[in-house]
């Protein structure tokens, strides 16, 4: 079934462990009008939406809804499907979440679906006590080597895929990060330093993102429990006082600015430099005063739903590479200059975005980006001195 | 009405002209999903099936390996039937009745097709029952054990310097291994196939088994795996969130499947 308006609605479940009470599940669906005939959803190469659906004939230990449940078409979130004793819930991960958390809280000693639950929803934190958790009890019943090669490998080996998934550009990119990744390495020594070989990648697999960030990204993952300041990023250890300081401080430079394309720069940086106040900004601000920052406003809180902004900088990188790509196709012809200038003189000591903003320089022939052009390579140069040879 | 096709021994010629590397013997596998997995522990043995490429009952593994996919091409099913991979000691390959180059499920599929010609039959590539020429296979194309596991096309040996212009079948496997492209053959192409026609019982040569976790946690532990747990068997788990690509948990296997390798110290660098 591939026609991206024909929409299909949850009919029914199939339960990974037949003996077990309560987990994830897989969603069987099927047409309104035709219950009978049953299609599994197929995640994109990105595993972040539904990109076909594809038919199933097993019956087999099908536990049928009583009512029909949540629909879902090509191009919408994935549907998950959770059951705890004879209940069941099911829906896109974020409508789940409150009821996960839920589970999570009344269950910590179900060690092996908690690890699922966080590492679905749960913020840096959570994932590690889990993943520290299930390793604790694997070594009581494998012993240590089997925890360690659990915890080392498998744990280690599942974040590293889904951070260069993160950072892939296109779906072709992540199928080839897919199809390559039993060539990866990442190990983690015993102080807790992460090293990789991604020789089997070229780094364009991964062009929204690089080695050092993934890696520093892993080592906030991996350290041990106690150890959770992100010194790399100190502002999201900030204090809860401190971000409302700073939030304030914030809405207070978006009602000075003049320009639209110029509040969506400051709100950009916010995310990237200090996530926990660029959300907190995201969260209150919400509409601006012109259109078209509105909407790009709009496709942050969408996005935000998707990835978790409390997993620190990596989640707000992928947000926001999102929304510049947004703004710069909904940006009038005669807006796009304005937006770059402000792009970069907000985000050009970032480094991704001052190559993205050289390349549309390089490609661009609008007499609307041209007459910015010398300002905006001055506000990179001032970021990165190498930048002036190049366009 | 076809003739039978004549015995062709080149392929082993060529194979045999390499020296036994004198490596151990690897460990075979065995990948099913979760329900077969629990019929063979049932069971107590993996029984052969109806194999209908040979048209006789046999049961599949293969060298080293994990390289076998559960749900075929159709592995959307896999969140719902997760692969668990049976581990088996080494010496299991002296009962085997053939020993393949490649995947022939695969061949029969026509998968290789791009580059063996329509005349190469499935025996041209038997290593027979040798137990030597895996390991010769291995060092004459991948040239060490570790490249094999690990399925890195980038060691194996160029077309022009692994076989003369005349070793045809030679060619064919080599230009079959070092095809990289999107729609070329998976790893399977490059997993030593075990084939055996009697049932292989769990005991004595079962040494561990590689499980999502989601099986092996506090609470109502699966039974049929603590079973086998008790009598020795070690339980690997892999990590296993659902949504995920399916290549996704069988690369988490094979990793499991690798670092028990090193453990074991069964890998050969030389």
């Amino acid at each position: 079934m591939r026609s991206k308006e024909e929409q299909v609605c949850v009919v029914a479940f199939l339960k990974f462990e037949s003996f077990s009470d309560a987990g994830f599940a897989l969603p069987v669906f099927a047409r309104p009008s035709d219950p009978k005939r049953f299609f599994l959803q197929r995640l994109d190469e990105l595993g972040k939406q539904i990109a076909a659906f594809e038919a199933f004939d097993e019956t087999e230990g099908l536990e049928s809804l009583p009512s029909e449940g949540p629909a879902a078409r090509i191009g919408t979130d994935p549907i998950y499907v959770f059951y705890e004793g004879r209940k069941y819930y099911a829906g896109p991960l974020n409508s789940l979440e409150g009821y996960l958390r839920d589970f999570s809280a009344r269950h910590v000693r179900k060690s092996a679906v908690n690890l699922q639950i966080s590492e679905l929803i749960g913020t840096i934190d959570e994932k590690r006590k889990a993943r520290i958790q299930m390793e604790r009890f694997i070594s009581q019943q494998s012993g240590r080597d089997a925890a360690q090669e659990f915890y080392r490998r498998s744990t280690l080996h599942a974040s590293l895929w889904s951070h260069l998934l993160a950072g892939a550009p296109n779906k072709q990119s992540a199928a080839h990060i897919s199809a390559s990744q039993h060539l990866f390495k990442a190990t983690l020594s015993a102080e807790g330093k992460i090293s990789l070989d991604l020789s089997a990648l070229n780094s364009a697999h991964y062009a929204l993102t690089n080695i050092e960030e993934i890696i520093r990204c892993l080592e906030m993952e991996f350290q041990p429990i106690g150890a959770t300041k992100d010194e790399a990023n100190p502002a999201i250890d900030v204090q809860s006082e401190n971000i409302d300081i700073h939030v304030a401080q914030v809405l207070k430079e978006l009602e000075l600015a003049g320009r639209q394309e110029e509040r969506i720069a400051i709100i950009f940086d916010e995310l990237l430099s200090n996530p926990l106040v660029g959300f907190a900004v995201l969260q209150t601000y919400k509409k601006d005063r012109g259109q078209f920052a509105t909407k790009i406003l709009e496709e942050l809180l969408r996005s935000s739903t998707r990835v978790s902004l409390r997993d620190g900088s990596h989640g707000s990188w992928i947000i926001v590479q999102k929304a510049i790509q947004k703004a710069m196709s909904e940006a009038y012809p005669q807006g796009r200059g304005p937006l770059l200038y402000f792009l970069a003189k907000h985000l050009g000591r970032h480094r991704p975005i001052r190559e993205m903003i050289l390349n549309k320089l390089r490609s661009s022939r609008s007499i609307f980006i041209q007459q910015y052009y010398d300002d905006i390579i001055g506000f990179l140069m001032e970021n990165d001195k190498s930048a002036a040879g190049r366009p | 009405m076809t003739s039978p096709s004549p015995r062709r021994d080149a392929f082993r010629v060529w194979i045999d002209n390499q020296s036994d590397p004198k490596w151990k013997l690897l460990p075979l596998t065995h990948i099913t999903k979760g329900v077969m997995a629990l019929d063979i522990i049932n069971a107590g043995s993996i029984q052969p099936t109806h194999c209908e490429v040979f048209n006789e009952p046999l049961a599949y593994f293969f060298y080293g390996r994990p390289a076998y996919r559960v749900g075929g091409d159709g592995a959307v099913k896999v969140e719902a039937s997760c692969p668990y991979c049976f581990i088996f000691d080494s010496a299991l390959i002296s009962k085997a009745k053939n020993i393949f180059a490649f995947d022939t499920g695969a061949f029969e599929k026509r998968l290789y097709k791009h580059h063996l010609s329509e005349e190469m039959k499935t025996h041209d590539f038997s290593l027979e029952v040798d137990i030597t020429r895996p390991n010769k296979i291995i060092a004459k194309t991948f040239r060490s054990q570790s490249a094999y596991l690990d399925g890195d096309l980038t060691k194996v040996v160029s077309v022009e310097d692994g076989a003369e212009p005349w070793e045809f079948h030679a060619r064919a496997y080599l230009n079959l291994l070092k095809s990289q492209g999107r729609n070329e053959p998976d790893d399977r192409i490059c997993s030593i196939e075990i084939v055996l026609s009697e049932a292989v019982p769990l005991a004595g040569s079962l040494k561990a088994v590689v499980v999502p976790h989601t099986l092996w946690s506090e609470g109502k532990q699966t039974p049929w795996l603590k079973e086998i747990s008790d009598k020795g068997i070690e339980i690997l788990p892999y990590l296993f969130v659902p949504g995920r690509h399916p290549e996704h948990y069988h690369a988490l296997l094979e990793l499991a499947v690798r670092k028990k390798y090193e453990q074991w110290g069964v890998i050969d660098e030389e």
